[in-house]
């Protein structure tokens, strides 16, 4: 039995971001004054291609020591292979037998946040800059809100653990404002330190694996894992790389460098045409006066020149 | 087809809002389809056809408030129709500029200014009837739309009161 994860499904065809919340474990539904623990992790920051995916799971500190470490091998996402990590991941969506409801690893919560490039790009890309919304703010906010999803499904958490790339006291500081009742460990490598934020790896990990093989428009296109260094991925850029539009804006990142890159230089000589923005002209040594003024002074402002 | 229309200007038909000599050839045959254009806040270094529109340019479902919005190389766009402020007489049109404009060396006002050069008269001949104009800003300035939807209103009201 094979079937799509519901956090995959959750966000298909869906240009816009979306979440997935799974039902909350009956032992953390029903149980009282039990200590819950929840892991935080993504997959998925450095790609020009496809979704950021962050993930939670979480658990009771009992389910993990006595149930998890000892009978699963949870480990950082880019430790194990993506056999495994499907194999893992199905066990706490997949019903043991076809029409139950009945999970193998049936303790442990889990939800996620697809962000999806068109909202990446969009967000580090708007105008003026000041206005800018940076990924690790969207990630902050992201994670945040998962968190929040879960205390509003009535789960007390007792202890976070959150994986990042960024600077971790100040991004602790920030969740501890935020959720002053809750316990927060921000660190690098969590995912190789806390067994729940290993889960979370996990469920991101193969939740966007996923979302990047459901991206292509036929079974035979290659697009590669979506990292820039990956020459499937470089190929795809060049093959798919249009004058005007560049490439479509579900599948592509177009805020990263690689991209402005690619649209600039012309490196693929797909003839691409050159748009300018406004923010090209912050940098410019003449003001917008004499950015506007034709190259004659006299010459009759037509509407031809005055666009051009 | 789409055309991409941002370098080329637009004239719209109607005396009352013409504020040059313009020769209208109204002897050639338009398409009888009518496009929308799309006044984007950026300049693209292209004038033609183009066949990426379809895939590409499509409105986002999410538009709300009478805004539209869309996506130009990862940028959000948000757009607001301009046709919106017009009466319904009023018809736009996609105009090419044919043959050489005739200027004038030198013109005196009543102030006794003297401009170097003035534009008398232009030939134009309609590309494409436009049915729709939206007019965009970026996402995060959405507040410049707003003020230049309400200086164009301004600005067709005087132009209403000088000349209507």
């Amino acid at each position: 039995m094979s079937i799509l994860p519901p956090t995959v499904e959750a966000s298909l065809d869906s240009i816009h971001t979306k979440t997935y919340y799974s039902k909350v474990p009956d032992e953390i539904a029903n149980g009282s004054d039990i200590k819950v623990i929840l892991g935080v992790d993504e997959a998925g920051r450095g790609p020009v291609m496809g979704p950021m995916v962050y993930g939670i799971s979480y658990c009771t500190q009992r389910y993990q020591d006595e149930v998890l470490i000892p009978n699963y091998e949870f480990d950082d996402s880019k430790k194990l292979t993506d056999v495994v990590r499907r194999k893992l991941f199905a066990k706490m969506y997949e019903p043991i037998t076809e029409g139950s409801d009945q999970v193998e690893i049936d303790g442990v919560g889990y939800a996620t946040t697809a962000i999806t490039p068109v909202d990446i790009s969009s967000g580090m890309l708007r105008f003026p800059p000041s206005k800018n919304y940076n990924l690790n703010e969207q990630a902050h906010d992201v994670t945040m809100a998962l968190i929040e999803g879960v205390v509003q499904r009535g789960v007390v958490l007792d202890h976070v653990y959150v994986d990042t790339v960024g600077p971790p006291n100040s991004y602790q500081k920030k969740l501890e404002e935020r959720f002053p009742s809750i316990k927060f460990t921000v660190a690098k490598k969590a995912d190789s330190l806390y067994c729940v934020v290993s889960v979370a790896s996990v469920v991101a990990k193969v939740s966007r694996d996923i979302l990047i093989e459901k991206l292509k428009r036929s079974s035979d296109e290659k697009t590669g894992s979506g990292y820039p260094s990956d020459p499937n991925t470089v190929a795809w850029l060049r093959d798919n790389q249009r004058p005007l539009f560049g490439w479509p804006n579900s599948m592509v990142r177009f805020s990263w460098q690689t991209c402005k890159t690619l649209l600039v230089e012309d490196k693929y000589k797909v003839g691409s045409i050159p748009i300018e923005w406004e923010e090209d002209y912050i940098v410019s040594k003449k003001n917008m006066s004499q950015q506007w003024t034709p190259a004659t002074a006299n010459d009759i402002i037509t509407l031809d020149n005055w666009y051009n | 087809m789409f055309w991409i229309i941002l370098n080329t200007g637009m004239i719209i038909e109607g005396e009352r809002y013409i504020t040059m000599k313009i020769q209208f050839n109204s002897n050639i045959n338009i398409e009888n389809r009518g496009y929308t254009a799309h006044n984007v806040p950026c300049k693209i270094r292209y004038s033609g056809p183009s066949d990426e529109f379809e895939d590409n340019f499509i409105f986002d479902e999410d538009n709300t408030n009478d805004m539209y919005v869309n996506y130009l190389r990862g940028c959000k766009i948000v757009g607001q129709e301009i046709n919106s402020v017009f009466d319904k007489e009023v018809n736009c049109y996609l105009m090419d500029v044919t043959g050489d404009m005739d200027i004038s060396e030198s013109h005196n006002d009543k102030n006794g200014d003297s401009d170097n050069k003035k534009l008398e008269s232009i030939s134009l001949v309609p590309v494409a009837k436009i049915l729709k104009v939206i007019n965009y800003e970026r996402d995060g300035n959405e507040s410049r739309l707003v003020e230049e939807m309400g200086k164009f209103e301004e600005s067709l009201e005087l132009n209403e009161l000088i000349h209507g």
